[in-house]
Parts: C-alpha cells; sequence; structure tokens
C-alpha cells in the first residue's frame, strides 16, 4: 500500500551551535527527575544563521526518570543572531542511552533533537516554518563544551 | 578555533499514517488562529508498526502557524500509543489556502513537514519515546485524508 512517488526527505546543513555549561542541577521528585542546565555562552556559525547563545537566557529543563537511561531534551533559550535580532529557540528532543549488554561496553548515546523557533518577520523567520533536525555531541576539545548540528528539512 | 566536522544524518523508513478527516473547525480569534480537525480514523503501516488510528481519540488543534496534533494510535499487538504531532504546512508559494477544502494538498507545492513526540509503554514500542521522527504530509481529497510518511533520524 505505500506510494512509490512519495519523495524521500532532503537534509541541508544549516547552522552549528557550540555551548558550554558550567552548572548541571538536577533532582527527582514524586513526579519523576528534572534538570536545569543553563547556557553560560555559546556560538553559532554556519551558511544559514551566524550569531551567539545569549548568556543565561534560559535551559534544557530536562525530564528523566533514571539519569543512567537519558533524559527528554526540553530546552528553551535566546539566540542572537550577528544582525542583532533575537531568536527564540524552543529544542524537544532525547539524550537516550541504550542498555549496556552483558558483559560488553556502553556504546554511544543518541543525542537527537528538534528545535522549533520564533524569530521577527525579517531575514530570519524562515526558522519559523522549516522543520529543523538536529544531533548533539558532548567534546571536550580544547574545553568541555557541548556541539550541536542543525540540518533543515526541505 | 578549527570547524568541527559535520556529521552526516541518516534517515531510515519507519512507517506510514493515513488519518482520515469529516470535520473541519477554524477559530478566528484576537490573536490567533484556532483549528479543530479531529481524527475519524485511519491506518498504520510499515516496517517498524502497524496498527489503526483510534477513532475520534483526539485532532489538530493547529493555532497560527503551527500544527499540533494529538491523539491515540493502536498498535496491531493491542499495545496503546500516544502522538503529538507539530510541524508546519503551508503554500510554498505563499499563496494562501483554504483549509475547508481538502482537495489542496500534494507535496510539490505545499511544505508539509512534521516532528512527532510519541508515548508508549514499556515493551516492543517504546524505541518510539526516545528516537526523534519525521515525516512528509500529502493532502488528499474524496475521500478527505491525509498520508504521512515517517523516518527515523539515526
Amino acid at each position: 500500500m505505500a506510494d512509490p512517488a512519495i519523495p524521500r526527505i532532503e537534509l541541508e546543513y544549516a547552522f552549528s551551535i557550540r555551548i558550554v555549561f558550567k552548572e548541571r542541577i538536577d533532582f527527582v521528585g514524586p513526579n519523576g527527575g528534572r534538570g536545569y542546565v543553563p547556557p553560560a555562552f555559546g556560538e553559532v556559525w554556519g551558511p544559514r544563521l551566524q550569531g551567539r547563545v545569549v548568556p543565561y537566557s534560559g535551559a534544557d529543563y530536562a525530564r528523566f526518570t533514571d539519569l543512567s537511561r537519558g533524559i527528554s531534551v526540553n530546552t528553551h533559550y535566546m539566540l542572537q543572531a550577528d544582525d542583532g535580532t533575537y531568536i527564540y529557540i524552543r529544542n524537544l528532543g532525547y539524550l537516550y542511552r541504550p542498555p549496556v549488554p552483558e558483559g560488553g561496553t556502553a556504546g554511544p548515546p543518541y543525542f537527537r533533537m528538534s528545535p522549533y523557533f520564533d524569530a521577527p518577520t525579517g531575514p530570519h523567520d524562515w526558522l519559523t516554518r522549516t522543520v529543523i533536525l538536529g544531533t548533539g555531541q558532548r567534546r571536550a576539545d580544547p574545553f568541555d563544551h557541548s556541539l550541536f548540528t542543525y540540518y533543515a528539512v526541505r | 578555533m578549527a570547524q568541527p566536522d559535520v556529521p552526516t544524518l541518516e534517515l531510515e523508513y519507519v512507517f506510514s499514517i493515513r488519518i482520515d478527516f469529516t470535520t473541519r473547525i477554524a477559530l478566528q480569534g484576537p490573536e490567533r488562529t484556532r483549528m479543530y480537525v479531529p481524527a475519524a480514523g485511519g491506518e498504520i503501516w510499515g516496517p517498524r508498526l502497524q496498527g489503526k488510528v483510534v477513532p475520534h481519540s483526539g485532532a489538530d488543534f493547529a493555532g497560527t502557524g503551527l500544527l499540533n496534533a494529538h491523539y491515540m494510535l493502536q498498535a496491531s499487538d493491542g499495545t496503546w500509543i500516544y502522538i503529538n504531532n507539530m510541524g508546519y504546512l503551508y503554500a510554498v508559494d505563499g499563496s494562501k489556502t483554504d483549509r475547508d477544502d481538502p482537495s489542496w494538498g500534494g507535496d510539490r507545492e505545499f511544505y508539509f513537514r512534521v516532528t512527532p513526540y510519541f508515548d508508549a509503554p514499556i515493551g516492543p514500542h517504546d524505541w518510539l519515546t526516545h528516537t526523534v521522527i519525521v515525516g512528509t504530509g500529502q493532502r488528499h481529497a474524496n475521500p478527505d485524508h491525509t498520508i504521512f510518511t515517517y523516518y527515523a533520524l539515526k
């Protein structure tokens, strides 16, 4: 019953965001786990967007049950493009740690997300009508940071 | 600082969902537009999931510019699955669409892209709760229905 005429999804690299986190808070309550990880600072670069992460403009208010299995990404913060435009980013996704097989070693975590944006009418408002997918990686070169790579879905 | 490599993303077709519609309500309010488009029923097929859309288990409550659907699926093995589908649907040339007219649509002229989020019980379908999935939509008329084709982001 699958329709062979349905076109495949095309991805186009749009921009990268590098963020340094200095605080990582988490606790478990009656309704489950909550994280608080605010961006200390960061920068944005790439073909479709350049600028910075507005320091301490929000956080990943992650949900989790058991941190060893990972978290649900639940992020709100602000970017500022090089032309001064403020952009709101709302990020949803997963940092999932697959169970370690018996006698085996832990594989890489699955760190993927789909951000939604608000931007003023203008050169960045394509962000408010384009589905975007992202990957995350923890990096240590030259200092501890997270690197997010974002792709527009055509 | 050297630019990190941009990883290549891989997509894997996982399943398709056809949703049937019989009612379309639009509210034009002072602050925003709100739609109510209930799911009358539908079917799910594909390599990773088979089953049905539970009739009248929810709707697309789209607001201005953003699709926002909540409803229930039931897998062939009886498992209940919650879906929250977000994304965008608009004519690429910027022309207005009459949302009461189901005959508009077709992937080429419209940008119809979605990112669904799921809840499922612990079991064979819980991969849906930690995998980023992206979909295309295609509108059809007579009878009024939409076909979504979903890909997992690996």
